[in-house]
């Protein structure tokens, strides 16, 4: 008898456990295509961002581009650590403006929501007169993985 | 007897503690706050990573227009220093454009 019962509420206790629930975390990670380019030189890079319990860790692995294998391979370790996804995310208004002893700096940061996350869009920065932009960011084909 | 020897026993550390909490503080309260100046002082945020991705992305175009100036009739090794210096530029921009985003988006929410 007292066996049966210890059995029963060990079934009670098994049962009233929260089961596993992955989709209560959220999106595991983010996969996409990043796309730099300065002046005319582009790179393009796949990227894999996971979600850890510090934060989000970025991986990219260089694609095609215009710069030589060992600057991409570099490049992209700077990259990672760029934040490409966010919780959450409050920019000011678009663009910052800088005056700076080589000119004026304009950079332009757009995020924008995918899922429970926010996703940076793209990036542009310029220097004094030139019209296109110095430098752009982007990520191209965002996608969540569950 | 015994009871009323133990409860003064215990009420002394509790006084002396009760006075020492409530003094800590006020001294505290009453360090010299920091200068108006130096608080003014600081320089707005992102100005030194912006000033830092201007100069670089300047060097940038200065190395750009070295390589394709020395396409045409550049030696070999005129070229290659050409192009080592416009990857180092090109890195120099990532790295300070990284910067001024991180800082953007870390101090400016």
């Amino acid at each position: 008898m007292q066996v049966l019962f210890l059995g029963a509420l060990a079934l009670v206790a098994a049962c009233d456990r929260p089961a596993a629930a992955p989709t209560d975390q959220g999106p595991r990670a983010l996969t996409g295509t990043v796309e730099l380019r300065i002046g005319t030189m582009v790179q393009q890079y796949d990227i894999r961002v996971d979600r850890a319990p510090a934060g989000f860790i970025a991986l990219l692995h260089p694609m095609a581009g215009k710069v030589t294998p060992a600057l991409a391979t570099a490049l992209a370790t700077r990259l990672a650590r760029l934040p490409f996804v966010r919780d959450s995310v409050a920019l000011p208004a678009n663009p910052v403006l800088f005056e700076t002893p080589a000119g004026i700096v304009a950079a332009t940061i757009v995020y924008r929501p995918l899922g429970v996350w926010q996703v940076l869009d793209h990036v542009d920065a310029t220097l004094g007169d030139h019209s296109t932009p110095a430098f752009h960011l982007a990520l191209r084909e965002p996608r969540l993985e569950p | 007897m015994l009871r009323h020897t133990l409860q003064i026993r215990w009420a002394g550390p509790a006084v002396a503690l009760t006075l020492l909490t409530a003094v800590v503080p006020a001294r505290a309260a009453a360090a010299p706050a920091p200068p108006r100046a130096a608080i003014t002082a600081q320089p707005t945020p992102c100005v030194l990573e912006a000033e830092g991705f201007g100069q670089a992305m300047y060097e940038w175009y200065v190395a750009a227009d070295a390589y394709i100036n020395s396409l045409p009739g550049g030696t070999e090794s005129e070229i290659i220093a050409a192009a080592d210096q416009l990857d180092r530029a090109t890195d120099n921009v990532v790295q300070t454009g990284g910067k001024l985003l991180l800082c953007l988006v870390m101090h400016l929410e």
